[in-house]
């Protein structure tokens, strides 16, 4: 798993993952390992949600001020 | 009997002419309020009157006024450019009139209308120029007054849902003549920075307040954007043109930052489910394969694999019974080549079987081990409140509150008597 995914892209892998283990078309190895990624990654989620800080920049435009 | 009198007509007609000849009543244009109107498919008849109450007659026919086939009605500021004339039947003078066009608030009002069609047939506003808005924006801009109330909502807003965000202020002007200026150098600005979605922002205030939101430069320029826009420009009533360009409208600041980004309650929600979807998945998984396991290991033939071979056994000794000692020696060599068939799928299926259950249990095991109740069955416990919300965070905890602590099997109520730092 690539640690420079994007938020986003984590959670849209989480959200196939499930969608993968949920169709059961998947075998038992494979589920496991799947199964093992997407804790990883909810727990990563997670961590990245509840240690984020917004950022705010000011970018000034106005020339007569 | 005196000659020197005129008949009505002749009253009537004299002051016509004279009227009509006169250059400045020819062409004169009146401002007034529209009172009484009555109109008919060709024509419009109506008074208008002064701020002294003063009236005149109007006639209005159609043809020639094309520019004013929206509805006149009372009350509406106008000014009429036409000829002061005399209707010869009542012997009261009157205004035909050639064109009216609204008079201040109205004026403004027609124009934006016109302009708003005219940038409406080029096609920038049809939905299918329409932006989608992300569902994780990250870079969001945001175009409002210098240290406004607007920014400061959107801000907070930010903040509070989704933290992930970076957030690029472009403080412009917001109203008077500059402000359009200023907001065409604050977009073509925010064009640098790579946005998911772009918030243009400004509270409420009067239609003249806001008037820089309708400016056609401004519009042309932000319908050239490659980024979603959500426009939240005065109040619910007040419709700009900025609204008709942006992808979506709103009626707050801070619905303007809800639109734009997901709550992290909600995203941390989809998380949790997300980890508990997972598990029941692979439960159930492993639940099924058991299942045909136990289902195939119980079968007859598995449970006693002699089963195979026993009917050509059978047959075997019964031909060598009939055939007498003569096959004896056949018979053997046959039921010593069966024992080892018999060995070999003995084994296989069992091997089979063990294999697949050795896997089993270890599945089973690394999914025990995920769990985080299995933490609770080591003594561990975590603390809620009274309402079952989980307390991360001991400086939330007040002296005497009531807690639960949630063990396993159990949950025990407590009040809290003292705090101080672990050492």
């Amino acid at each position: 798993m690539n640690e420079n995914q994007t938020f986003e892209q984590k959670m849209s892998r989480l959200e196939e993952i499930v969608k993968l283990l949920e169709s059961g078309n998947v075998e038992l190895d494979k589920s496991l390992a799947l199964y093992e990624e997407g804790s990883k990654l909810a727990s990563e989620l997670a961590k990245t949600l509840n240690e984020a800080k917004i950022k705010i920049e000011e970018i000034n435009t106005n020339t007569n001020k | 009997m005196n000659e020197d009198f005129v008949s009505v007509t002749k009253l009537n007609d004299y002051v016509k002419s004279y009227l009509d000849q006169n250059k400045i009543l020819n062409n004169i244009r009146v401002r007034g309020e529209v009172l009484n109107i009555k109109t008919y498919p060709t024509s419009a008849y109506f008074l208008i009157k002064d701020e002294q109450d003063a009236r005149i007659s109007v006639v209005m026919f159609y043809r020639g006024v094309s520019t004013l086939k929206e509805k006149l009605k009372d009350g509406d500021d106008i000014i009429v450019t036409g000829q002061v004339t005399l209707y010869p039947k009542g012997g009261s003078y009157q205004l035909i009139a050639r064109d009216v066009e609204y008079f201040g608030e109205g004026a403004k009002l027609l124009a934006l209308k016109k302009l708003r069609e005219k940038l409406a047939k080029t096609g920038i506003f049809d939905e299918s120029r329409k932006h989608v808005i992300p569902r994780f924006a990250t870079r969001i801009g945001v175009i409002s007054g210098k240290d406004s109330a607007a920014w400061a909502d959107i801000r907070q807003n930010l903040a509070r849902r989704y933290p992930l965000s970076e957030v690029f202020y472009f403080p412009a002007l917001v109203q008077g003549v500059e402000a359009p200026k200023s907001l065409i150098a604050a977009f073509k600005a925010s064009e640098n920075y790579n946005l998911d979605v772009l918030i243009i922002a400004r509270g409420g205030g009067s239609s003249d307040d806001l008037w820089a939101f309708n400016d056609e430069q401004l519009i042309l320029e932000l319908s050239k954007r490659k980024v979603a826009l959500i426009s939240a420009v005065g109040h619910e009533v007040d419709t700009t043109l900025v609204d008709y360009v942006s992808d979506l409208r709103v009626s707050t600041p801070t619905a303007a930052a809800e639109h734009a980004v997901m709550s992290q309650i909600d995203l941390m929600q989809d998380i949790n489910t997300s980890i508990e979807r997972l598990k029941l998945s692979l439960i159930n998984k492993v639940t099924k394969i058991e299942q045909s396991l136990v289902s195939l290991a119980t079968r007859p033939v598995l449970l006693n694999p002699i089963n195979i071979v026993n009917p050509y056994l059978n047959k075997i000794s019964d031909l060598s019974l009939r055939l007498g000692g003569h096959f004896e020696r056949t018979y053997h060599s046959y039921t010593k080549r069966l024992s080892i068939y018999q060995e070999k799928v003995k084994n296989s299926v069992g091997g089979l079987y063990n294999k697949k259950y050795e896997r089993f249990n270890s599945l089973n095991a690394s999914l025990k081990a995920l769990s985080p109740l299995n933490v609770l069955e080591r003594g561990y416990a975590y603390i809620s409140d009274t309402n079952n919300e989980l307390i991360k965070d001991p400086s939330n905890i007040k002296l005497g509150q009531d807690i639960i602590a949630h063990m396993h099997k159990q949950q025990i109520r407590a009040t809290v008597k003292e705090k101080k730092e672990n050492e």
